[in-house]
């Protein structure tokens, strides 16, 4: 049974993250990308209700109402996902709390919870410039697969910070820019259209915008936007490249593996045992800057 | 006046908005807390389209598209737009009409924002799926909508006879298009007529607009804007500041008010001192004028100065500036800066701001007509320091910003007085008499 609880209710958190493992699968097989560990932060009775139904046996939940268990919930879950109810604007105190929890920790998705009789629009915004990146409304009657969703799209859209954090990524503005559009989308395979309308471009704008800025093909970029998403995953612990597999919409571990090798010359195995962001990232510097001359030459 | 919500509740209403449509398939309803706010500003723009109704699930998120562009919000208008065409599909015929629409509104929205390239291929992706439709199925809303849309663009990047060409498509299917966009489309082309010097058929094209337009409709200031172009152009300049005024009373969206106001002060920097007068008196007996002299010992003409200088100050802060009309506004205001002749430091210390954000925008977006206008502007300004200035007496009123007026202004600072051209068909008399007719003579 999930409790709110204080710090040292450890063990119920570690039932539920087994329970949730077994479930991880379960959410493979989704093939929805999750937070590893949701934080539901000082949530009213109703929406903790839903939340708990909506996730029972996928990902684990807690539940606090304390800003210290909060932090320390933030700071141990690498890959946690913030769900807290968006306050009204007039409640100072309590907005400036939940903004600047997200600017300590701006790698954990947020996703707000709007009330009608509590929540204003103004204070959305505010949450929304520190990065609150959905907003789902209490009174729609909380759907299971609307809450879901929406958790896994903020989760995926923290990767592009995420992997600039971790790789230390040095590539010139213009690659940064369909880059990181590229990487909040890469948990799926990744159409043209996708990727332009995510850069908020026409296709043939963003075919030239690429030409303009000596870049490789939009489809080299999306390529290796999924590589870099794929050595993020390697790097977790007991995850199986099976698992990858399904979670990024391969249809099989093969053709993962076909992937790996086209764009590193390695094996899923190998490139795991070689710290394999920061080698995807170095190889992904050294392409570019390849890709770059060689439009030059053709100049 | 401009009343609305503030930036906040838009940016906040927006990303409702857009999780909303990320977690639907289908089109889903506004989430409730924004239908209340954007039915009320929807109801101060023009109707978007001639087939969708407002009330319908899809009219209404048009309309809040439409909000959010009217008021700068471009990126949010597009991913909402991106979303809904996402959702419509094209299923039937009825679905590929709207999911031209939706294009050709993709296509305004980079228009709006400046990105002209991008808006044209938006625009010709939805001309071509009108060519896949029956062709009255076209013509009802996406085909004028493009084609408007190609037509305004072209007159943006000072191409007129592309611009001429799209229009005059538009009036050989005239009788057959809804009045949301043949109205427009009278406006754009009164405005290429006078660009090209045909005065005579901008007005007849501008009559048109009006005779049309009922009195309350919300895109009568636009209209009056065109009017007082045309006005000015035949050196009818207090007319033509009236309308001006009249529009901007009337405007109620940021990018109306900025092309009523931009025109206003520029027309205010050509007037002669007893123009100026004149138009200050009748200024005076408005709801603007008549709260000025409530608050300050001062004369018409300070009044005038003061409440243009002011707004122009406050209105930076306003939503909505596409950047063409940022350029308007800064354009008048300069023109209206050097006139005064002034060494107001608040005012005088945002001229070279002003002049260097024209020249970034008119370069980014290739706006070549207004590049000319800032070679010429940064001459005027030059002048204009190097001209001997008289202080007066600080019109002061609290706030920062402090108008210093010269009463002694040179004449080489004036506008060169236009001779009117002959206008074959319309006599000073009958301008005159459609002037009053729309009650702007007093």
């Amino acid at each position: 049974m999930l409790t709110t609880s204080g710090i040292g209710k450890d063990s119920e958190h570690q039932r539920q993250v087994h329970a949730a493992q077994a479930g991880l699968s379960s959410s493979s097989r989704l093939r929805a990308a999750m937070p590893d560990t949701v934080i539901a932060f000082r949530l009213s009775r109703s929406v903790q209700d839903t939340l708990r139904e909506s996730l029972s046996g996928i990902v684990p939940v807690r539940f606090t109402a304390e800003v210290e268990e909060c932090q320390w919930l933030l700071e141990r879950h690498r890959s946690a996902a913030l769900v807290v109810e968006v306050p009204s604007a007039h409640a100072r105190n309590e907005l400036d709390l939940l903004m600047q929890l997200r600017r300590r920790f701006p790698f954990a998705s947020m996703t707000g919870v709007f009330s009608e009789c509590s929540s204003d629009l103004t204070a959305v915004a505010r949450l929304g410039s520190v990065g609150l990146l959905d907003v789902i409304s209490s009174e729609l009657t909380l759907k299971k697969d609307q809450v879901r969703t929406s958790l896994s799209r903020s989760h995926m859209e923290t990767f592009p910070s995420r992997i600039w954090r971790l790789t230390a990524l040095s590539i010139s503005e213009a690659a940064t820019t369909l880059l990181r559009a590229a990487l909040s989308l890469a948990h799926h395979p990744i159409s043209l259209p996708r990727l332009s309308s995510a850069a908020r471009l026409h296709e043939r704008t963003l075919r030239k915008y690429c030409t303009t800025h000596a870049l490789p093909s939009p489809q080299w970029i999306i390529g290796w936007a999924r590589m870099l998403i794929i050595a993020y995953y390697l790097e977790e612990h007991g995850r199986s490249v099976q698992s990858i597999a399904n979670l990024l919409g391969f249809s099989s571990s093969a053709l993962l593996a076909n992937h790996v090798r086209r764009y590193t010359g390695q094996t899923a195995t190998s490139l795991r045992q070689r710290k394999p962001l920061h080698t995807v990232a170095r190889l992904l510097e050294a392409a570019f800057i390849s890709a770059a001359q060689s439009q030059s030459a053709k100049i | 006046m401009i009343t609305g919500p503030n930036s906040d509740q838009l940016a906040g209403a927006a990303l409702l908005l857009r999780t909303a449509l990320r977690t639907a398939r289908e089109v889903p309803p506004l989430p409730p807390v924004t239908v209340h706010m954007f039915r009320a500003l929807a109801s101060t723009l023009p109707p978007q389209s001639a087939t969708i109704s407002r009330r319908s699930r899809l009219g209404q998120w048009i309309d809040a598209a439409a909000v959010l562009e009217a008021y700068g919000f471009w990126d949010d208008a597009w991913d909402i737009l991106w979303a809904l065409r996402e959702r419509i599909g094209r299923p039937t015929s009825r679905a590929q009409s709207r999911w031209a629409f939706v294009t050709a509104r993709l296509g305004r929205v980079c228009r709006l924002a400046g990105r002209l390239d991008d808006a044209e291929l938006f625009y010709r992706d939805a001309m071509l799926e009108c060519s896949r439709l029956p062709e009255e199925q076209g013509w009802r809303d996406a085909k004028p909508h493009a084609l408007l849309g190609l037509c305004i663009l072209n007159v943006g990047r000072g191409n007129y006879p592309a611009a001429e060409r799209f229009g005059k498509t538009m009036m050989r299917f005239e009788k057959c298009i809804d009045d949301v966009y043949r109205i427009p489309t009278y406006l754009v082309l009164s405005m290429i007529a006078r660009k090209r010097g045909d005065r005579a058929r901008s007005l007849a094209f501008l009559w048109k607009a009006l005779d049309t337009l009922p009195p309350s409709d919300t895109r009568r200031p636009e209209a009056l804007i065109a009017l007082a172009e045309v006005a000015e152009e035949l050196d009818y300049k207090i007319p033509a500041a009236r309308a001006r005024l009249a529009a901007l009373a009337a405007a109620r969206t940021p990018r109306i008010a900025a092309a009523a106001l931009g025109g206003l002060l520029g027309l205010l920097a050509t007037l002669s001192a007893h123009e100026l007068e004149e138009f200050a008196s009748a200024f005076s007996r408005s709801a603007w004028g008549q709260a000025l002299s409530a608050s300050a010992d001062t004369t018409p003409t300070k009044n005038l100065l003061l409440f243009a200088t002011r707004r122009w100050l406050s209105s930076r802060s306003e939503l909505g500036f596409s950047p063409h009309d940022e350029i308007v506004l800064l354009s008048g205001a300069v023109r209206l800066t050097c006139t005064l002749g002034h060494n107001a430091i608040a005012v005088d210390s945002d001229v070279d701001h002003a002049l260097a954000r024209m020249t970034v925008l008119a370069n980014v977006h290739s706006f070549h007509e207004r590049q000319f206008e800032v070679e010429t502007l940064r001459r005027l300004v030059s002048e204009t320091r190097a001209q001997a200035l008289h202080v007066i007496p600080e019109v002061g009123d609290g706030h920062t910003h402090t108008i210093v007026v010269s009463d002694d202004r040179s004449s080489s600072m004036l506008a060169q007085s236009r001779v009117p051209r002959a206008v074959s068909r319309l006599t000073a008399t009958s301008f005159r008499e459609r002037i009053h007719h729309l009650r702007l003579l007093r």
